[in-house]
């Protein structure tokens, strides 16, 4: 997993853009990030158009290097006990609609790795 | 410059809520001609338009379609709240004399879609690329993620969350307009299905049909023009922005552009909380009205649910909140912020059906997006 850092104020930023958002320095850098961070909040949609039946866990994810980012968490369901805010995470990968994109899992779960046990290339883009 | 700017005319559309012969323009015109009507002005004395409805139509639309050759024009268009900025900046075009009567307007055929654009999803956007592709689909699962964080950094539970639907839903009781009028008890919130955990289908707003319409100007145009009406001034506005995506928000537990949209407004009006009579807060969700009445200064941090829970902003209670049942019992065709700041006309001039007695002063919180935007107002009865 990789997060833009801004190569003048030295603080991470996503999502990705131009300039940095602490300081406005074009000089980022996509730095390899370390997939770890905590449940910072989360829903669980029952209902939406597209999957109308299974519950999704909706989760704001605060990585450790500072930013926080919007993903799904694997490997925990809506009705387990651990379910809960300031949960430990670690980043995997999942491919959705064809694309790529981060997931997390409670950390030591089995598989789950701190670079992500499927991040290739192509995620980058 | 021109001292005070009023609210002359205000008027929402005959019918609201499920009204499918009517298309989202036809609710701005119909709004448009009711709230002329209100000041009894006409539309060759109208030089200024706001208008937004998701998706459009807009301000030139609007003014083509009613026969009217503007000469200010505000196309604001951020969300729910884009009528209290609407507002904000025709007080101050109307101080400086770049417009003398600006008509503000709103239609939506949220329920019905006639005549109404297709919401907007586009893959590249940044809504589809950092949340749609993890199934955030529509403001019912975005605008909830914050709730979790905000019930454990404030102490507020979800029981509070249906608090919030039960005070509204007493006032909508009074209210023949009201979509939903039957009295409902926390149990009943609480026992609805799920809609996105832990918000419940009665935590949730309507989607409704409807329009509204305001027609501000100078005290001094409005006075010489004349009015059998209480006049009511805008004292105050504020306005502000956070982030186009929820999980950018700095801290899930309060809105920053509340915050400040409020700040700006009290500042603006030199008045503060504790001299407010009656509280209008965007209510998408049950969440929201609470954030609004901390974040706002109308309570302290974590005390908003118990405040809710006591009765405080029910009927009799000592800050009315939501008069109208708000979006989740009254109406909510997708921008509700204008219903929000008709319901306070209301209840100043004395005309609201649920009204309440001796209101002198008038705070209205709008959200647009989630979290996204806000706009305040400060507004006043003035004679």
């Amino acid at each position: 997993m990789v997060l833009p850092q801004c190569g003048n104020c030295t603080r991470f930023h996503f999502y990705p853009r131009p300039y940095c958002p602490h300081c406005g320095s074009s000089e980022l850098e996509w730095r390899e990030a370390s997939g770890e961070g905590t449940l910072y909040s989360y829903t669980i949609a029952h209902i939406f158009p597209g999957n109308p039946t299974d519950p999704v866990i909706l989760a704001a994810i605060e990585l450790s290097e500072g930013p926080r980012m919007l993903a799904n968490l694997v490997d925990i369901g809506p009705e387990d006990p651990a379910l809960e805010l300031d949960l430990p995470l670690s980043v995997t990968f999942v491919v959705k609609e064809g694309r790529t994109v981060p997931a997390f899992r409670p950390s030591g779960a089995p598989g789950s790795g701190a670079k992500g046990d499927r991040f290739d290339e192509r995620s980058r883009a | 410059m021109i001292g005070s700017v009023v609210v002359y005319g205000a008027a929402e559309t005959s019918r609201i809520g499920k009204v499918p012969e009517t298309s989202t323009l036809g609710f701005h015109l119909e709004a448009a001609h009711r709230a002329l009507a209100d000041a009894g002005l006409s539309l060759k004395d109208v030089d200024g338009i706001a208008s937004v409805s998701i998706g459009g139509p807009g301000p030139v639309q609007v003014a083509h379609a009613l026969g009217i050759e503007p000469a200010y024009i505000d196309g604001t268009g951020v969300g729910g709240s884009s009528f209290m900025l609407h507002v904000r900046h025709a007080v101050s075009a109307i101080r400086t004399g770049d417009a003398h009567v600006v008509l503000i307007t709103h239609g939506e055929s949220g329920r019905s879609r006639t005549g109404a654009t297709a919401w907007p999803y586009y893959p590249s956007s940044m809504a589809a690329q950092f949340e749609g592709v993890y199934g955030v689909s529509s403001p019912a699962s975005s605008f909830t993620i914050p709730a979790r964080r905000f019930l454990r950094e404030t102490g507020n539970t979800v029981e509070h969350l249906a608090e919030v639907a039960v005070a509204q839903r007493r006032w909508a009781e009074s209210n023949s307009r009201a979509m939903f009028r039957d009295p409902i008890t926390v149990d009943d919130v609480l026992g609805a299905r799920m809609i996105t955990d832990p918000f419940t289908l009665l935590m949730c707003c309507l989607v409704t049909d409807g329009g509204g319409a305001l027609v501000l100007t100078s005290r001094e145009f409005a006075e010489a023009r004349g009015s059998d009406r209480p006049l009511v001034e805008v004292v105050g506005a504020g306005e502000a922005c956070e982030t186009p995506l929820i999980s950018q928000m700095e801290d899930m537990s309060t809105s920053r552009a509340f915050r400040d949209a409020s700040a700006r407004a009290f500042a603006q009006a030199g008045m503060g909380p504790s001299e407010i009579d009656h509280v209008m807060i965007y209510d998408a969700f049950a969440h929201v009205p609470l954030f609004g009445l901390e974040d706002a200064g109308f309570v302290g941090r974590g005390e908003s649910g118990a405040f809710i829970a006591e009765g405080n902003t029910s009927p009799g209670g000592r800050l009315p909140m939501n008069t109208n049942g708000g979006g989740m019992s009254y109406t909510h065709t997708g921008m509700y912020g204008m219903f929000a700041i008709q319901e306070a006309v209301r209840q100043l001039r004395g005309e609201a059906e649920a009204q309440v007695e001796g209101v002198e002063t008038s705070f209205v919180l709008g959200n647009g997006g989630m979290f996204t935007t806000a706009g305040a107002l400060v507004l006043r009865r003035s004679r």
